[in-house]
Formats: structure tokens, sequence, C-alpha cells
């Protein structure tokens, strides 16, 4: 726990009003006066730290919204005077210094004049200061004295906050059981602890895993802390769920799949448009000028992308920021239907002639490669129809492709890229012929039994394939006796002729595109030929997305006219529905058909540098099926579980987490900790997250650690106040997109505050207040977990402060910090994190250049990985390998969603540019620009409903309705009306009164005037207690709700 | 006579006001009082095509230093004066008493009235930053930036010292710039 060092600047103190806020706001004032007119001199240039003034310039990353830009804040007498984007970090600043220096790091010599000239941040990075000075921020650790959510807490000491959660305590309600009880890392659940033992696989609980799961930890902006998931391991919990599903896990889960490397046992999911290099790019269901992600790099991307004669086309019901820079803006797109269009674009493109066929037949690295391209697909790859997956060696016959092995492969001999393993093969073939592994690729994909591994290597004589990485995403666990067959994966055609999919060479010529043939009495297609039967008629897919077939034609020509530089892009309209990894999917086999991955204004890669992991001596392995059942296929006993498991899910199912809990499924949880995590907010559906927050038998103890009273907190029985990004150190902060063209890596470190050079506590700004890195370090040594305390991360590394944990991270990994935190003047420091020089980008025939930009690999129309899995809630449907147009609105027993008559309009959500989910509501200078929200509609739905503008509004939708002001407004399809996220606030830290040790705490009924979104949001009607939700990526639908609205 | 102004790229700008608050932050103006302003204008409609295309159009709004500022000639008391050396409009506190009659005679709305002193403000330029006033002569600082142009993630908003100045198409509404002679460009 840090040292409170009372001689630090404190700007705020117990029981600060907001009126005494405005006079601290005139100090800063007179601070920043005087500051802000330095003489500069144009001689010598100004120095830092300025004799003057003492004026400190410290660079930091952003955390106002997860871009993770890079800030460079003036520091004046530990106050906080100005924020500005950070020159160094390409997010922030275009600079190139000189093709001489092409792939070098920058230097502090690169920009000398960094400390006056600096980046260039959004409005919410430059309002930062305002939330790191929010006069409502938590000051000291609550518990709470009345019953949850009454509003009504005491102030207890840090020392007593730790002791009781560890240990047990007593609430006004009843005593609680602490996570010391809890954490149990060597018994597993039995039936004794769960009612559903017989949904666990092979109806043994002991598969649920280890009792430690019992603690529950839901993580929001986890990119402030580093330190979360190691505290989860030392505890022994597979539950750490973070907040994914309801921002992008579709998108996620169709990018890892698609984009899946040969050798990656999951792909990536970043790909973006190469604005600097494209004159064509078509965004469907993305606003990168407000809300996606960095919308500071967007906007300077896209100014100069339209200053430059670039084409825009937004698919957007909205007329957002950035639909008003379009040159074409299809407002027509019914919600949930992009994948409809965006199939309907492939198969205009297909019909003509317009895909790419040299790019597309490339079935390997080493093919022919007429086009000059990077990469590779699986078009050309047969697919065995009946048994949902590509046709291997075996399948073909091809028995000098099929062999076996001598040697087990188990689960206990962990393949990774550093420990390889060895495979050793038999010397006869499946034919009983001499294995000659020599016809064999010298490195690639590998089927041993029924899962795919990766061999790097082969040793011809020796018959051994080096295995490096399971591939299989799923099979958590692989066993495969001696005698089990290994095979080549894949098989072409090449001249109608069966090969493997590594044998078409410059002899050969390329496989064919399109075949189509049988197994026996089963069918056999290329993923191409496969894909192009499935497809609907263009008239067909105009008709469902609502945007005529001449459009349709039209987005084909403008892709392909000659000289056009084209990339198609998503980010959440499309992927938060039911169908969102379909559509996600669809939309990025545009890319593919044309061949604009890694081309020059194509889809392109980015980057980030990532410090190390600190060792963690002792650390137990957490095991079982998570409280969501993310990333777990259902292998229970009855046909069919008590609610959906999400077996591809990888990055959870957060929506899940309290309907479950409040059943108990798949096993009761017994603590649960939130971290700036605002669920009873930001989740569609609220109220299930709300009831469950409230029933204490569901969650006994829930521990909150915020920097506000949130929706969340409130319902807390101990609040924990965090300290702000501007207090903490942290890693992987999301620096290194693709638009940059250049590696990148942003250092979080405090730039207020004080570190004590002994002791290296930190003291924050505000003396009460403890980031969650400490917080957890303190937990962790007062439960004795392992990792934690003298020598936690080895001999001599002792883990008593988050300094020494961030100080050993980043003595490792990308950045260079040999000496990790130890010396201030290192120039990854002063810099605020590592960057590659951006010169020199794209080669003459036009891809990229930088390998940091490049994917350089497979690109996948028919997955495997998909069409393996069932959907565990509906009986015997499988999921579909391909990118297919599935109509939104299907429940979790796949029936489609109907509302009562009266529900009329559609109801969607957006982000401005001003705002964040929900951290940024009280922002005095954000709620300057904009105080309220109000609800879109069109002029016409609002006139046949006597709706005039600023009329209050009552929204109905099958459960629940809400007031909200009515803005008449051309920019959204009639049909559909629209709501921003961030207002509509209910948290006591807000709004209401609410008291600790019986005085009012500050509040203003005023802060985020307006209304929310989410509680409007429709329940799943098969499972009524969740919002609906992909099967497959596990995103929560935002946007097909249906409601009535009238006059209020 | 050179002149400061301020060059803007609408086509560039996204509207996301990153240049208003780089202002609030830098002057550390109290809530309400706003220098710099992004206005919002839409026209057209939802199914309009051509001129009648829906449309938004942003502009960034401040002081913009005019040739023929009104606003000195509406001031009673002499407290707005057109400098010499860069013909930034400067306020004089300590003249000022408040009367409002340079927000009334400005067309682009730069005059702010700031209830805490009772007297009126507006953009000056970033004086403070970019003017050396060590020496004999005001002098240009090299490599800084007004706050609201250095914030500017669109590269929309840029500042300049020029002889003259009204090139490029004003956004819809703007008050005809004949009138006072605005120190702005529209790209």
């Amino acid at each position: 726990m840090a040292r409170k060092n009372d001689s630090v600047v404190s700007w705020l103190r117990d029981g600060i009003t907001r009126r005494r806020f405005i006079q601290i706001g005139g100090t800063l004032a007179a601070g920043a006066a005087t500051v802000s007119r330095i003489p500069f001199s144009r001689a010598a240039g100004p120095s830092v730290p300025d004799p003057a003034t003492g004026a400190m310039v410290r660079r930091t990353g952003c955390m106002m919204c997860n871009a993770g830009c890079g800030i460079q804040v003036r520091v004046l007498d530990g106050v906080v005077i100005k924020v500005d984007g950070n020159p160094f970090c390409a997010q922030a600043n275009e600079y190139d210094t000189g093709a001489a220096a092409t792939g070098a790091d920058v230097t502090p010599a690169d920009l000398p004049n960094a400390d006056t000239d600096p980046g260039s941040t959004c409005p919410r990075g430059q309002a930062g200061l305002m939330t790191l000075y929010d006069p409502l921020r938590l000051t000291r650790p609550l518990k709470r004295t009345g019953a949850r959510g009454s509003g009504q807490w005491q102030a207890i000491s840090w020392e007593q906050a730790i002791r009781e959660i560890a240990w047990g305590g007593a609430l006004p309600d009843g005593s609680f059981a602490g996570l010391a009880s809890i954490r149990d890392v060597a018994g597993r659940f039995t039936a004794a602890d769960t009612a559903y033992a017989s949904e666990a696989k092979a109806g043994d609980p002991s598969n649920y895993g280890l009792k430690s799961n019992h603690l529950v930890m839901m993580v929001g902006r986890d990119q402030t802390s580093a330190a979360t998931g190691r505290f989860m391991t030392a505890f022994g919990s597979v539950n750490r769920i973070d907040h994914t599903s309801i921002c992008n896990s579709s998108y996620k889960v169709a990018g890892y799949i698609t984009f899946c490397q040969d050798n990656k046992d999951k792909g990536t999911y970043l790909l973006k448009p190469d604005f600097d290099g494209a004159n064509y790019v078509v965004l469907f269901g993305t606003n990168p000028l407000e809300a996606n992600v960095p919308v500071n790099t967007f906007i300077r991307k896209i100014g100069a992308f339209k200053r430059a004669g670039g084409r825009l086309v937004v698919i957007d019901p909205r007329f957002s920021n950035t639909a008003a820079k379009a040159d074409w803006w299809i407002g027509g797109i019914r919600p949930g239907t992009d994948g409809a269009l965006a199939l309907g674009v492939c198969r205009w493109l297909i019909d003509n002639g317009r895909h790419a066929t040299d790019y597309l037949r490339r079935s390997h690295r080493g093919a022919p490669n007429p086009a000059g391209s990077t990469g590779w697909t699986d078009a050309t790859y047969l697919v065995h129809e009946r048994l949902r997956r590509c046709l291997t060696a075996q399948d073909a016959g091809l028995d000098h492709f099929v062999a076996r092995l001598t040697t087990a492969v188990a689960k206990t001999a962990t393949a990774s890229s550093t420990t390889p393993l060895t495979v050793q093969l038999d010397p006869t073939d499946a034919g009983g012929a001499p294995l000659d592994l020599s016809r064999w690729p010298s490195s690639g994909n590998v089927r041993i039994g029924s899962e795919l591994f990766y061999y790097s290597s082969k040793n011809d004589a020796a018959r051994t394939l080096s295995v490096t990485a399971r591939k299989v995403k799923g099979t958590k666990n692989y066993d495969h006796a001696v005698g089990a067959d290994v095979m080549i994966p894949y098989v072409i055609a090449i001249g109608g002729a069966l090969r493997g999919y590594h044998e078409a060479t410059a002899a050969t010529g390329l496989a064919d595109l399109e075949y189509r043939g049988t197994i026996g009495a089963d069918s056999v297609k290329s993923a191409f030929a496969l894909l192009r039967d499935s497809l609907d008629t263009v008239a067909n897919y105009a008709a469902a997305s609502g945007v005529s077939a001449t459009d349709i034609a039209r987005l084909g020509t403008e892709l392909t006219a000659t000289g056009t530089r084209a990339c198609v892009d998503l980010y959440r309209g499309p992927i938060q529905h039911t169908n969102g990894t379909y559509s996600a999917r669809a939309i990025h086999l545009i890319n593919l058909l044309l061949d604009r991955v890694d081309r020059r204004g194509g889809f392109a890669l980015g980057k980030r540098y990532r410090p190390g992991t600190p060792a963690h001596p002792g650390a137990p392995s957490p095991t079982g099926v998570r409280i969501d059942r993310a990333a777990s296929k259902y292998e229970g006993v009855p046909a069919t579980p008590t609610r959906p498991w999400y077996p591809l899910a990888y990055t959870g199912v957060q929506q899940e987490v309290f309907p479950s809990i409040k059943i108990g499924y798949p096993y009761p949880i017994k603590a649960l900790i939130t971290f700036t995590s605002n669920p009873a907010y930001t989740m569609p559906y609220t109220h299930s997250v709300i009831d469950g927050l409230l029933d204490r038998r569901a969650v006994p103890l829930h521990v909150a650690v915020d920097i506000f009273m949130s929706e969340t907190s409130e319902l807390a029985d101990y609040v924990l106040p965090d300290v702000t990004f501007y207090e903490k150190w942290a890693a992987n902060v999301m620096t290194g997109y693709a638009t940059v063209h250049t590696a990148g890596g942003t250092i979080r470190q405090p730039v207020v505050g004080n570190v004590d050079p002994v002791t290296r506590a930190f003291s924050p700004v505000l003396p009460g207040t403890n980031s969650m890195d400490d917080i957890l370090i303190a937990l962790g040594k007062e439960l004795g977990l392992p990792g934690y305390g003298a020598n936690g991360m080895g001999a001599g590394k002792h883990l008593h402060q988050a300094w020494q944990f961030y100080n050993e991270m980043y003595k490792s990994g990308d950045f260079g910090l040999t000496n990790g935190l130890e010396d201030p003047a290192a120039a990854p420091l002063v810099m605020g994190g590592r960057r590659k020089n951006p010169a020199a980008v794209y080669d003459a025939s036009g891809n990229f250049i930088n390998d940091d930009a490049k994917y350089s690999n497979i690109a996948t129309i028919y997955a495997e990985w998909i069409s393996a899995y069932r959907h565990s809630y509906v009986p015997g449907e499988y999921f579909n390998g391909l990118p297919i147009y599935e109509p939104p609105r299907r429940d979790a027993r796949g029936n489609p969603v109907t509302d009562p008559a009266g529900l009329d309009l559609t109801l969607i959500s957006y982000k401005t540019v001003q705002h964040v989910q929900s951290r940024s509501t009280s922002n005095r200078w954000l709620l300057e620009v904009m105080p309220e929200n109000g609800v879109w509609i069109h002029p016409s739905d609002a006139a046949s409903r006597g709706v005039a503008d600023g009329d209050l509004i009552r929204l109905r939708s099958v459960r629940y309705a809400l007031l909200g002001r009515a803005q008449l407004t051309e920019g959204i399809q009639p049909g559909c009306i629209a709501i921003p996220h961030s207002f509509g606030r209910w948290a006591s830290g807000f709004t209401k009164a609410w008291m600790v040790d019986g005085v009012p705490q500050p509040h203003d009924p005023a802060i985020g005037a307006g209304i929310a979104h989410n509680p409007l949001v429709r329940p799943d009607p098969a499972l009524g207690d969740v919002c609906l939700t992909d099967p497959i990526g596990g995103s929560a639908d935002f946007f097909s709700t249906r409601v009535a609205v009238e006059r209020a | 006579m050179p002149q400061f102004g301020f060059a803007f790229d609408p086509l560039k700008c996204a509207g996301c006001h990153s240049c208003a608050i780089a202002c609030k932050a830098e002057m550390n103006t109290p809530i309400g009082v706003r220098y710099r302003r992004v206005v919002y204008r839409e026209s057209g409609t939802y199914s309009g095509t051509g001129p009648g295309a829906m449309r938004r159009e942003v502009t960034s709004v401040a002081c913009f230093h005019c040739a023929r500022p009104a606003c000195v000639n509406a001031c009673p008391t002499g407290a707005l004066s057109k400098e010499a050396d860069l013909g930034v409009v400067l306020v004089d506190g300590s003249r000022c008493v408040g009367c409002r009659r340079c927000a009334a005679a400005c067309p682009y709305g730069a005059h702010q009235f700031n209830r805490e002193t009772r007297r009126m403000e507006k953009c000056n330029a970033c004086w403070h930053r970019i003017v050396d006033t060590s020496g004999a002569t005001p002098v240009l600082c090299v490599g800084v930036r007004p706050a609201c142009v250095a914030a500017c993630p669109a590269r929309a908003l840029r500042f300049a010292v020029r002889a003259t100045w009204g090139a490029g198409t004003a956004p819809t509404g703007f008050y005809d710039r004949t009138a006072t002679g605005p120190s702005v460009d529209f790209e």
C-alpha cells in the first residue's frame, strides 16, 4: 500500500463541493496563465524544465477512450495544467524523420521542439484533466451501511477494507466470507457445489475446474492495470471476464478466423484501411471520426484522404459525422443486414468477373504469384460438405501425404514457439510405401487425429516434424496415441486432379478455383465453389438489406474501377447483432475477393510494442469453465444445456454473467470484483445486471474499484477509490494501429503524484485513493498469494508496490528499457513510448514494404473452425464455415424475434466524439460542448406521431419505457431512432444525494441529463433475462430493439 | 501590413471540438465562456440527392481579428484595440466595463462575457504563446502554435501572418466578409 505523503499537492479533499471546485479552478487558471506566458525565445528555444516557472512536460498514454494515444502533459507544481498530443506518438502526430532513418527508432533528438510543438488530441483527451480533478471522484474506501443501493456509506481505512475483503466481515444484512475462504486451488467442483453437475463435460462437475472459480472479476478498461490477470491467476480463477462482448467481440472472432496465420492459434483482428494510400473506402456501420479507435488518428488520416480527392462511402442508418464527410451516404441500410449488402456486392463482383482470381488461386506461400500478392487464400481448398471441414489427404486417398505417429502427442507436452515438440513418424505411409517426407511442405499445417498443428521445420531423413504451435481453438485437450494418423490437411485440384495444397508450382500452374466433384457419395467443392453456390441473388440481397440492386452494382463498379485503390472496413454497426460474426466475415470477403490485404490503400496491419511479463513463481494453473461459458464447448449429459454455451466466443460473453450468477449456472459464485466496469449502465438490457447485483444470495460479496460512484459501484458492498490514468503505470496501451504504418508502443506512467525514492510507494493526487495495481498487491499480500510480497517476482524481486511490478515488466519486452523504470532519462520514458520511424511504406508493386504493416499469410473463406461447432442451444444446428447472410434478431433458440404491434421503430445507439461510454459524463469541459442528449427521429416519423422538435417523448420497448427529448433531423433513416450513449445517468455519484457517515456527497442532477439507451434494449425472448446475443462471437445485440414512440 | 489570421479547411474538419476544448484549457475560461466554438449547420433531406442531399457543414469559429473590426469602434471605453504588429484584436481588461456593445457589434460571436469578472473576453490569438515580447518589438516564435491549432487532429485549422485574407468559399450563413474583413481563409 502506498505511503501517504501529505506534502503532495492535492486539489481535492474530502467533502469538497462543486462550488469549492470552481474556486480551485480559479487557482488553476492562475497557474496556467503564468506558464502559458513563457516568453519563448527564438534563439534558445524553450527548455524543460522551464527555469522561469518550473513547468515540466511529461509523456504518457491517454485513457479517456481506449485508443491509448500518446499525450504530453504540462505539469506545474504537481498540477496538470494542459494536456496535448505527444508529438512522438504516430497516432497523435504525422512526422517523418527522413528516408535515411527508415525502420530506425525515433529518438528525442528527432523532434527538438517537441515540448512546445505538440501533437493533436481528440476533445476527450484534451479535456482529460477535468476528469483528474473532477470533484465527483471517490476519495476514500467506502463500506455500505444500508441495504445495497441505499446510498448509505461509511468511510473506512484501507487496512480495514483489505482485511475484511480478505478475511470476511459483517454488513448490515449479514456477514460474508472473505476471499481467503473462497480460494481453493486444490479442490475441484463436486456435485455438492452445483445444481448443474450433469451439464459439465461427461456429467463430471470436476470439469468445471478449481473451486477458486468462485471468484469473478469483471474488468472494463483493463488497459489501466496490467495486474488483474496476475491476481486472478494467483487466486486460481478463470473468471476474469472483460467487457469485449459489449464492444466488438464478434468483430474480433471474425478477424481471428479470417486472418489466422498458419502458425498462430489465434489470428489478428485489427486490420484497418490504409487511408494514406487508398482513394476509395467503404465503411460499414462505423464512425471513425467520432467513435472508432483511434479517433485522433482517423480524423487526421481521413481529412488528408479527403483533401487528396479520396472518395468515402458510409453505410449507416444515421448521418454521423463520418457520413457527413462521405461522397455517398447509404442511409437506407436496415439495421442488422450489412451481411446481406456485403454478400450482394460479392455476388455482383463474381458475376461480373471482378474477383482477383490470381490471388484467390494461390494456395500456399510458394505458389506462383502472377499478381504479386503478399498472401494466399483457401479459395481452392476442397471442402467435404458432409463432414463440414476441409478435405484431407486421407479423405482424398493421397496416401503419400498420410503418415502415422510413433510417439504420442499429448497435452502434457506443451508445444510452443520456444519449445517445439518433435513428432516422430512411422517409416511407412498410409499406402504401405516408404514415407517420403521430402514431398511434404517444408513447413505448414498438419492434421494429427482430428486437430490441426503447425510444424515449422521437418527432417526428411529422420522423418520428424517440429511442431511449434497448436492451432485449433477450443480444443483444450489433445492426446494422440502412437499410430494416430498424421496428414496434410488441405487438398486442391489442379486441372481436375487432386493434389496436396502445396503442390501448385510454376510447372503445374495455380489450383482450380471452382472444383465440384465427389468422394464416394459425398459432395466435394473448392471453398470458392462452395461460396459461389451458397450466394443468393443480388436482388434478394437488395431486398433484405434495403439497399437497391442498382446501388449494389454501383458499389461493385466503383470498387473495381480502373485506378481504384479500395478498402472496405466495418466496426460495431454490423457486428453487435445476432448475426455479427457472419456479417463481419461477409464484409471482410469483399477485401479478399479484391486482393486488398497488404496492398497500398488496402487492408493493413499494425504492430504494437509490448512489455514483458514478470515471473510468477508458484502460480497455480486456473482451469475449468467460465461463468459465461465462453470458449467452452458444451459436452454435458442433457442434450441441451440450461443456458447457452459459447465455444467460439474467445473474448467472453459479459452479458451472460449476471443472468448466470442469478441461477448459479453453471455453478454459484461467492464474490465479485468489478473494475473500471459499469455494466449496470453499459450493458444492453441493464435490468438483469441490476437484478443480479441487488441479490445478496447470488452475489454474496461485491467489491467495486472505480473513480466514481457509478451505477455499478452504488450497488456494491465495498467501493475502493482507484486513481486516474494520469497517476498510473500500465502496459499494453492500445497503440500500433494499422492506420499509422509503423510499429509503436506507448508507456503509461504517472505524470502527477510522487514515488517514494526508497520504498517506491506511490502517492497519488488524492491521498485517499490507490491504484488497482496497489489494491491487488495489498490483497495478494494479505491473502498470501503466490507471486506477491518478498521475492514475489523471483529471488530478490519483491512485489510490494506497483512501481516494482512495472519496473520488472518493462525490463523485458519490446521497449529496450534494460534498467526498467530506474532511469527516467531513458529515451522510451522521455518519449512516452517507443516508435519506429514511419518513412517508406510501399514497394514498387504497391505492397506494404514494412513487415510491421503486413499480414502476408492465408486469408480464410471457409472457416472449418466455425463449422466444427454446434449451436449449443439449437439442437442439430451447426455453425456455417462460410460468410453467410442470416437475418438479425434470432433468439437463443434460433427463432425470429417478434414484437407486439405498435413497436414500429428500430432503436439504434451511437457514441459522440465528446464522450465515451460512462466515464466521461461528468467532465465539465465535455459537458459544456454537449450537456445532454436527445432522440434522433426523422420528421416524417415525428409528424405521424404529433411530435415536434424538443418535445418530451416516451420510448416504449417490449418491457420498459423511458422519456427523452425528440430531436428532429433528416439525418436518420425513417423507421429508425437513435440515442447517443453517456447520458441518462442515474448513478448516485453523479445525480443523486448519497451519504458518507451521514454527510451528503457532491452530486448534480444536471449531469448526464437525457435518456439512456441500454435499459430500453429488449431481452432475448427465449431466455427472458439477457439481451440477444451472437451465438458465435458472443456480441450483445445493441441495434435491433423495436420501440413505440409517443408524446409524453 | 502583416495580419494574423486563421486558415480553415472545412473538408478536413471533423467537427470534433478539440480546438474549442484546447482553447478552454489554455485560457482557463469558466464554463459558458467559449472563445472558440464549432458550429454545425445541417441542410438537405434524407432522400435528397445532388444539391438537396443531406449535408452537415462544420466550422470552427473564434475571433477573426478583422481588418476593420466592428467591435473596436463599438467599444465606448477604448478597451479594444487592433495591435499594430500582427493586427491582433486585444481586450484591455482594465478598461472594459462589461457593457457588451462589442458582442452586439461582432457578427461572429467572438466576444464572451465572463460572469465572474463582469468583463468581456475573447481570443487573443494565443499572444502569450506565439509572440516573443522580450525584445524591442514583438516577434513571432518559431514552432509554436495557438492552442486550438496545435490540438486539431484534422490539421484543418492553421494560423498564418499574411498581407491579405478572405480567400475561399465561406460556409453557408457566414456573415458577409466585406463588412469587417475577417482574417480567415476557407480552403
